[in-house]
């Protein structure tokens, strides 16, 4: 088997042993999940379940909403049509939350990806955000390479991705974390 | 002209003055082509500020984030500065807005 690209969170995998208070995995078939306002309506539910007991429940809310659809988004959007479901975990530690997305992508897809992740390495996130926006101003491009960004500078969160070959698809794995302290 | 669905709502029948209300997540920039376009029609007739009111926006995905850029860059081109109504008690929009206010320096952003 060929080694696992693994970037941020992933190069750090201490967490993994800890025990969860809360956590629930969701399998979403793609054939559901193509009528796109159920990514909204997903992320609203999962993230409305998880922020019930915070001290600002509404806002939390919305909060974790925001960074659950751009995961779901991008899982859906960047999945093989050879795959047939997404899957989305929700982990609750002590201090921390954790969002996470598994799909399967097409070779070229995750090559996109891997210098995405080249960007995100070599780059002042700020700038690259800028950057982003005003490149994406000059051409009708659709895959405009924010969603991320604003998650990691926006929102403050901690970013992992892991992508594994498997057979003729890759695996990917996007994980998100927030402290718990900051909501 | 308003533009309704049953997620959000687009006002802009003053000419230097629009209303975004709800809850914004389409599936690309273009997608929200059409629907901005009316603000940007609005937006080549002036010289004065325009004002964009999005503090009832409780969600916009990040395709909507770009959407949103392109609406500055249009209004850069016709050098119409953008007024920015925002809501601080929204996640998204504290610090994302601020960073879009990054783009242009006629691009000012209110808090309420
Ligand atoms: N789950 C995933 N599977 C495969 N590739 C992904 C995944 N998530 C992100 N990517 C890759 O990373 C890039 C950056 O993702 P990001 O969400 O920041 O931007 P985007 O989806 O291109 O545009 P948007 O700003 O509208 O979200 C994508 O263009 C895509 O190539
Ligand atoms: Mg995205």
């Amino acid at each position: 088997m060929q080694k696992a690209l693994k970037y941020g969170l992933y190069n750090q995998e201490t967490r993994e042993k800890e025990d969860p208070e809360l956590s629930f995995s969701f399998k979403l078939p793609l054939a559901i999940m193509n009528k796109w306002d159920r990514c909204g309506l997903t992320s609203n539910f999962l993230a409305n379940y998880q922020s019930a007991t915070f001290p600002q429940p509404e806002k939390t809310s919305s909060l974790l909403s925001t960074i659950i659809n751009e995961l779901i988004e991008n899982a859906i959007k960047y999945s093989s049509s050879a795959d047939k479901q997404i899957t989305v975990i929700i982990k609750h530690f002590q201090n921390t939350i954790q969002i996470k997305t598994i799909n399967f992508a097409e070779e070229e897809t995750t090559q996109k990806l891997k210098t995405y992740i080249l960007k995100l390495s070599e780059n002042s996130h700020e700038n690259l955000f800028l950057s982003q926006l005003e490149e994406n101003s000059q051409r009708e491009d659709n895959h405009s390479g924010i969603g991320l960004l604003t998650l990691i500078n926006d929102h403050n969160l901690k970013l992992g991705i892991r992508i594994q070959k498997e057979d003729a698809l890759y695996e990917i794995h996007v994980k998100a974390e927030l402290e718990t302290n900051d909501l | 002209m308003i533009i309704k669905t049953d997620d959000y709502r687009i006002e802009c029948i003053d000419p230097t003055r629009a209303v975004i209300i709800g809850s914004l997540r389409l599936p690309t920039p273009s997608a929200y082509e059409p629907h901005f376009k009316p603000i940007k029609e609005k937006i080549e007739k002036l010289r004065d500020p325009y004002t964009i009111n999005i503090t009832k926006v409780s969600f916009l995905n990040s395709s909507g984030i770009t959407a949103f850029a392109r609406l500055i860059f249009f209004a850069k081109e016709h050098n119409v500065p953008i007024i920015i109504e925002a809501s601080e008690t929204i996640p998204w929009q504290e610090k994302t807005i601020t960073s879009l206010g990054k783009l242009w320096s006629k691009v000012s952003i209110q808090f309420s």
